[in-house]
């Protein structure tokens, strides 16, 4: 059993420091003398055995693979060295949800002075015509690393595999590497039931021990979040913050907006961010003409994945009928940033207190509009509560 | 006492058989580490040394040889296997011993009977015959391991806990009087022991109750009284001082300077380095403010970077830390005013 210090320090190598055959390319020289300065562990070995060791096997494994495509699968699947892009098979490419893949390392893999290793990944979707990006779910392998929102599936032969169900980011299909392993599509949707509710945990993976703030595994998220970003090709993303857990959630959101309130206790991460009631001076002067329905959506401004303000924005809505159900047209006048990178959520609340989630939400900036689709019946099945998420600029 | 008892001691001590019985030694100890079985054999020692362990399964061998009726017919026939026949017997026997003598696993199967046998716990092969429709809350654990649970929980589910979190659950005193091998080893001492661990392993998540491996609460149990003897280093944890600490904490001081600006350098090397006052920083630096936030921000920094060391808590290897970190930034403060003049 490791410490989660000891874990804390491979996982920083793995995810920031260069692999053996970049120490030698003479491309990157000056990089890497860059990061030897700031980089405590490269500094103290910079011809770290033990992590060229392991980089020297992935190579091999790689070359293995590419020599020997028909021997190795996984279920149905070939274990090859999959970039399958258009031009090598003259369709397009196969990407089923479940698969674990490696991403592939970008072209310029240095920022600030460390180097982003890809990361393994887990495809949550297959690919829609219409659509330019897939999600994916980021994966570790240390589960004493793990915390409450990573799912462990404990396997004997392949080792642990954490999947950060927090951590959700979209990539272009040419940027999926190769295929490490196919699980279940039960894996997948507990993934998504999990990013959709943080509470929530399938009986077939272990409880987690809650997070401390200033232990180990908060600082790994903070890594594991950044490499996301850096990995991220969407730029219209879902903002996913470096949280914690709820408790720590709401006590930011209270720092950041004291007086802000919630009518009854949230029932989960959404409920939070769209059901919150701000304080009064939040809100403007009421309207002078009120011939339309509108409301308050709360907007959170984010820096380095972090809340850095609340504001309430006044938006009116418009609810049509669809052909599963209802969509409602929220349209925000007022919005006091640009439309570029805003993203949007909205669900309903009925008088119960049940939350009903929607079925889609998409931003339309050219109409300066949200759209949110529910698979209700009626208009009025419950009252709408909408978050909006801005990068601050 | 038989002849072939008395013809065996007198042989011990004949000149020639120590030798001969050296070679043997040698010849296990071989056989031994090929197979892989040092760190279970050899529990009493500390070394790695290999002279060390021959002179150990010598004298082992000696009491084996003397005190073994059935090895007595088989050196006196002197036949030719009776080498190797030899060394196979010692071994077999070294290896028996160890399995009635490996405190972890005499813990281990003691309390597996306990528990098996409580009223206050139930256990995977119990419920199965129970009622087998009844989902299994083992399920992702390996169906190999033995777990236990709180009888009548309502469904119970697997935790995942590593050697840090054990670490943070204290060891009961008021229900064992001591953290004692002796004592943990008795059942009157184990079923509530267990008890409680299921306890407070509960309240960590929240009240779920949990599915707990045996081993899990055998290693807590292992972090205050040794349950198991390890002589193999054991490479991945190393609690406390690690040999590499002082010479990795002079290479960290260098690497972390590196990633602090100019101004971070100063204001760390006033407030840490010399001690100096808000009001003597201020004045230092010729600024207008404390630059309190910016020094909240460097120790933000400071301990995020020291988090992965296993060290930041040895207070030898942290002054260590300081002591060249300061060194370093008052070479770059000196560098920068002198380019500056």
């Amino acid at each position: 059993m490791v410490s989660r210090r000891d874990a804390l320090k491979s996982a920083i190598r793995q995810r920031r420091c260069p692999p053996c055959s970049i120490k030698h390319m003479a491309q990157w020289e000056k990089q890497y003398k860059d990061h030897c300065r700031i980089c405590p562990f490269c500094e103290i070995d910079p011809k770290d055995d033990l992590k060229d060791d392991l980089d020297a096997w992935n190579v091999f494994e790689e070359h293995f693979l590419k020599t020997f495509p028909d021997h190795f699968s996984s279920g149905n699947r070939k274990l090859s060295n999959i970039p399958e892009t258009l031009e090598q098979t003259g369709k397009e490419p196969e990407v089923k949800p479940g698969e674990i893949r490696i991403l592939k390392t970008k072209e310029n893999p240095w920022d600030k002075g460390f180097y982003y290793s890809p990361p393994a990944v887990m495809v949550l979707k297959q690919k829609s015509a219409s659509e330019e990006y897939i999600p994916v779910a980021q994966i570790f392998s240390e589960p004493a690393l793990a915390g409450p929102g990573d799912l462990v599936i404990e396997n004997l032969t392949t080792g642990s595999l954490c999947i950060e169900t927090w951590n959700i980011f979209h990539v272009k299909m040419e940027s999926l590497g190769r295929i490490l392993y196919q699980k279940d599509q039960h894996i997948v949707d507990a993934v998504v039931t999990m990013h959709k509710d943080p509470d929530y945990s399938p009986e077939f993976a272990p409880l987690l021990v809650p997070i401390k703030p200033d232990g180990p595994r908060a600082l790994f998220r903070q890594y594991e979040q950044e490499t996301a970003q850096f990995f991220n090709e969407d730029k219209t993303l879902p903002p996913v913050f470096h949280f914690i857990d709820r408790t720590t959630l709401i006590a930011d959101l209270k720092n950041k907006a004291p007086g802000i309130h919630w009518k009854d206790a949230p029932d989960n991460l959404w409920d939070i961010f769209a059901g919150a009631v701000l304080p009064d001076d939040y809100y403007p002067m009421a309207a002078a003409s009120e011939d339309f329905m509108y409301y308050y959506a709360n907007l959170y401004i984010y820096e380095k994945g972090k809340i850095n303000e609340v504001r309430a924005v006044r938006a009116e809505a418009e609810c049509v009928r669809t052909e599963v159900g209802i969509a409602y047209s929220i349209f925000l006048p007022e919005l006091p940033v640009p439309w570029e990178g805003v993203y949007g959520y909205s669900h309903l609340k009925l008088r119960s207190g049940e939350i009903i989630l929607p079925v889609e939400v998409k931003v339309a900036m050219e109409y300066r509009s949200l759209s949110a689709a529910f698979e209700v019946d009626d208009c009025l099945t419950g009252i709408l509560k909408t978050a909006l998420f801005c990068q601050k600029i | 006492m038989t002849p072939e008892h008395i013809a065996v001691q007198k042989w011990l001590k004949e000149k020639d058989t120590i030798p001969f019985l050296q070679k043997i030694a040698d010849r296990s100890l071989r056989e031994i580490q090929s197979k892989g079985l040092a760190p279970m054999l050899f529990f009493d020692c500390h070394t790695n040394d290999k002279k060390d362990r021959v002179d150990e399964l010598l004298s082992r061998l000696f009491i084996f040889i003397s005190d073994t009726n059935r090895v007595h017919q088989l050196i006196c026939r002197k036949g030719q296997f009776m080498v190797p026949e030899l060394r196979r017997a010692f071994i077999n026997s070294i290896i028996d011993e160890a399995r009635t003598k490996d405190p972890y696993k005499k813990l281990y199967r003691n309390a597996q009977a306990a528990i098996r046998e409580s009223t206050l716990f139930s256990s995977p092969s119990s419920t199965a015959k129970a009622d087998p429709t009844k989902a299994d809350p083992t399920k992702a654990i390996s169906p190999k391991i033995f777990c236990f649970w709180k009888k009548h929980a309502v469904s119970p589910g697997s935790v995942f806990l590593t050697d840090d979190d054990l670490k943070e659950i204290p060891f009961p005193d008021t229900i064992c009087p001591g953290a004692d091998y002796a004592l943990v080893n008795q059942r009157k001492f184990l079923i509530p022991l267990a008890e409680y661990f299921i306890s407070q392993v509960e309240a960590i998540f929240n009240g779920c109750s949990p599915v707990i491996p045996l081993k899990m609460f055998i290693d807590w149990i292992g972090k205050y009284t040794p349950v198991a003897f390890y002589c193999e280093p054991y490479d991945g944890e190393q609690n406390g001082r690690c040999p590499g600490d002082e010479t990795e904490a002079v290479s960290c001081a260098s690497a972390f300077s590196n990633r602090l600006n100019d101004m971070d350098c100063q204001i760390f090397f006033f407030y840490h380095c010399q001690g100096l006052s808000h009001d003597e920083v201020k004045k230092q630096m010729k600024r207008k403010s404390f630059a309190t936030y910016q020094k909240e921000q460097i120790k933000k920094k400071l301990s995020e970077f020291l988090m992965p060391f296993s060290w930041e808590h040895n207070s030898d290897a942290s002054l260590l830390f300081l002591e060249k970190l300061c060194q370093i930034l008052s070479q770059k403060i000196r560098n920068f005013t002198l380019k500056a003049v």
